[in-house]
């Protein structure tokens, strides 16, 4: 009797044995990055990432970079004392809570390259002041240090403050001259931990620091403002952020563009390039240097630069008046909204470009105040000029109506497509007759050797896009075409953010209502289920 | 296949009879009750995202009070008691094979745990309304939370069903299906922290990852996503234990 006990148990053990490894095997090949799939049911989606993120991890297991995410959250501890405090611990949160969740999502679609450590002094102090001394983190701010480290290359990092770099963050203005503030806590916009994330991360594949200058002189003074609506401090804070060193340039002070330069823009000028000035920056692009110029349309008729003498060495006029395009009016069948503001935001197509190949997946680019740009007779020598931005066919120049403003009325004939966006890419060789890649002939040419000369490229777009009112909606194009024009082609196509928080605001009613729900209601109604049936199976 | 569904039908109505069922629900929905509500006044007094008040609602005690003794509790009795009352020799020799049997009693249980969630879905739903948050709540999250859970709790029952059969008392098949759930909720984490390095490596943090299942369930299922190979865990685990519980009867029989 014994023997054939101890043989069932025996039995029992082996086939236990026997189906843990099958069971382990199906774990295994499920886990495998190329088997594993993720559903996400959240309603933004915040889980998902974007593709060009999966890209990214797909590319970096393929070339076998290590990538390391150390997150860096001090634990706080004690009450807030007020409900701004309050408010800005719930934030601080939740945005660890989403910085987790994405470095799941991170660390999953990475395979075995891909770590992600937390360290917390309370139950690992050695490990952690380690890690805080590598990556040099000192501050209590919650931080999450992004590093990367190729075959064969030394470790690199960058540090990220989750509050500033992470998210997008209202707070309330303390200052008590600045009227009412419209909220007394601070509010969570949106997280952009994808955004930040990805970016550093192909930062960090990217040797080396791009340098991108932008010209002042030319534009409002205010123009790295971050808080003006039709300012640009947010991209310059952004393309800081995403890895460029942004500096200012004066042009007839520096006699020329500095050779560390990767890229210079020129935001929003209001005259045109004087001719010096012209001259310059036309003899960096001839060594291959990258100019980005974003024109726009002021109600101030000297603010309407043309181009000047830039514009005559590369080819290209800007008109003198503002582009509209008709507005299909859907309900009455009509030609269009006329005297509807809307006509002011052109809606483009996207010319087949390194730099929109993705943008026609996402919010359908729009450009504000802006006017035609049109070839200034023939191709000058070595200028090949493409579209880049075209409005649809219905499009007019407005002319001055009676109060001296453009008049928003459609014509009834000559609608017809306007360009508001080009590329002039400048051949070295062509335009100056061969002897600008000569580093004899050009003492401030890079000494690389030109074995494959760089061409210049100019981007000309002449109507409003990544100002800060629209940064948040068109800014992906901007960061397309600054990553584009520094050789960073590996940065292009980021997503700028999925997350928009919501707020649940509740009266003490309602949470009364609940409770009573919940804690009587419920409960009660199981009781008597209970109570009913112990009754019925007595009967 | 007619042996499991019979089986099925007779245990799903001793669970819906059973007093200590509806005491188990009485409990769970209180417990649960208080928890939503202090939730609801912190979201109130926060202004606290919607999109992440579904998965902070399972984000809480009484789930994991749920996950660690309700899958005990409810397979206690399936073989354990049988074979203390002498059913069990009936039912061995009724014409119904063991599969059907085991089958029969774990997808009952499964079925009765999964039917005790249901109104907690079904109660976001109704807190959507004006009288009481009046905003849309995600039910992606409440779906995935949903699956995960049936899949968790499928395979805590499957392994519950496997200490009844290998004992005929009932409060210690309890005993150790609560142990075992305990253990999965604490030990895979404990163990990541000891491994170090070797805790680094891919595949033992994969495996370590989906063994600490109410993590698992918090950062995954609750979240609103589902990754496969989570499924593969839990379906990979379910046959794994219903398989020894097959053989453990079996050889009970044998012996």
């Amino acid at each position: 009797m014994n023997l054939r006990r101890y043989v069932a148990r025996a039995n029992l053990f082996v086939a236990a044995v026997l189906m843990l490894a099958v069971w382990m095997l199906i774990v295994w090949v499920a886990s495998r990055p190329a088997f594993k799939a993720m559903v996400d049911l959240t309603p933004q989606s915040v889980n998902t990432v974007d593709p060009a993120t999966e890209d990214l991890l797909r590319e970096l297991r393929e070339k076998q970079v290590e990538v390391q995410f150390h997150l860096f959250f001090p634990r706080t501890s004690g009450r807030a004392q007020d409900q701004a405090m309050q408010q800005e611990l719930a934030i601080r949160d939740r945005l660890r809570e989403l910085t987790r969740i994405l470095l799941v999502r991170y660390r999953a679609l990475g395979g075995e390259l891909v770590t992600v450590k937390e360290h917390d002094m309370t139950t690992d102090l050695d490990a952690t002041r380690q890690a805080a001394q590598q990556f040099g983190f000192t501050d209590s701010a919650d931080a999450v240090v992004v590093a990367c480290k190729q075959p064969g290359r030394e470790l690199r990092f960058r540090k990220l403050v989750v509050s500033i770099d992470l998210a997008d963050i209202q707070w309330p203005d303390m200052n008590p001259s600045a009227g009412p503030a419209k909220s007394k806590v601070p509010v969570l916009k949106r997280y952009l931990g994808e955004l930040g994330l990805s970016s550093t991360l192909k930062g960090l594949l990217v040797q080396g620091t791009p340098v991108a200058y932008v010209v002042r002189n030319y534009s409002s003074p205010d123009i790295d403002n971050p808080t003006i609506g039709f300012a640009y401090g947010q991209l310059l804070g952004n393309l800081q952020r995403l890895g460029f060193d942004v500096r200012e340039l004066n042009l007839q002070s520096s006699r020329g563009v500095p050779r560390d330069a990767a890229f210079v823009m020129v935001l929003e000028p209001h005259y045109d390039f004087a001719e010096g000035d012209a001259g310059l920056l036309y003899d960096y692009v001839q060594r291959g240097g990258r100019v980005f110029v974003n024109y726009s349309y002021s109600s101030q008729s000297d603010w309407n630069p043309d181009g000047g003498k830039f514009g005559q060495l590369l080819g290209y006029e800007i008109g003198k008046q503002i582009v509209y395009h008709l507005i299909e009016d859907v309900r009455g069948g009509g030609r269009g909204l006329d005297s509807n503001e809307g006509v002011g935001k052109l809606r483009l197509q996207l010319m087949p470009h390194p730099v929109t190949m993705r943008l026609s997946g996402g919010v359908p680019l729009e450009l504000a105040a802006a006017r035609e740009i049109r070839p200034r007779g023939a191709s000058p020598a070595g200028v090949t000029p493409r579209e880049l931005l075209v409005t649809g066919p219905q499009g007019w120049l407005a002319r001055p109506g009676s109060d001296g403003r453009p008049d928003m009325k459609a014509p009834a004939t000559g609608l017809r497509p306007f360009v508001v966006g080009m590329v002039f890419e400048v051949d070295p060789v062509a335009s100056t007759g061969g002897n600008k890649n000569d580093p004899a002939a050009d003492p401030t040419k890079n000494s690389k050797p030109a074995t494959e000369p760089q061409k210049g490229q100019v981007v000309v777009i002449s109507g409003i896009f990544c100002n800060n009112l629209l940064l948040p909606v068109f800014g992906d194009l901007a960061y397309n075409l600054c990553n584009w024009m520094a050789e960073r082609r590996v940065l292009m196509n980021i997503q700028s953010s999925k997350h928009t928080a919501r707020q649940m605001v509740l009266q003490p009613q309602q949470i009364e209502r609940v409770q009573w729900l919940l804690q009587y209601g419920v409960p009660a109604v199981f009781l008597l289920g209970g109570l009913v049936m112990v009754y019925r199976r007595r009967r | 296949m007619n042996g499991a569904w019979v089986t099925f039908r007779k245990e799903m109505l001793t669970y819906c009879v059973s007093p200590v069922s509806w005491m188990i629900a009485v409990v769970f929905y209180l417990l649960r009750g208080f928890e939503l509500t202090f939730l609801t006044q912190w979201f109130g007094y926060q202004r606290g995202d919607p999109d992440v008040f579904v998965s902070a609602t399972y984000n809480s005690s009484s789930t994991a009070l749920m996950v660690m003794f309700v899958p005990g509790l409810l397979t206690m009795r399936c073989f354990a008691e049988e074979r203390r009352t002498g059913s069990m020799e009936m039912l061995m020799t009724a014409p119904v094979r063991d599969g059907g049997v085991v089958i029969g009693k774990w997808l009952a249980a499964t079925m009765f745990y999964a039917l005790l969630w249901l109104p907690s879905a079904l109660l976001l739903h109704v807190l959507e309304y004006g009288p009481f948050l009046d905003t849309d709540l995600a039910f992606g999250p409440v779906f995935a939370a949903y699956l995960g859970m049936f899949l968790l709790s499928s395979m805590l029952i499957a392994f519950g069903c496997f200490a009844s059969s290998l004992t005929d008392n009932v409060l210690l098949a309890a005993l150790l299906s609560i142990v075992f759930d305990f253990a999965l909720m604490r030990v895979p984490g404990q163990l990541a922290a000891q491994f170090g390095d070797l805790g680094d490596s891919y595949y033992v943090r994969e495996l370590l990852d989906k063994f600490d299942v109410m993590s698992n369930f918090r950062d995954w299922f609750a979240r609103g996503l589902i990754d496969t190979s989570q499924v593969a865990f839990y379906l990979g685990g379910v046959m794994f234990f219903l398989f020894l519980t097959t053989v453990s009867v079996a050889s009970r029989r044998v012996a």
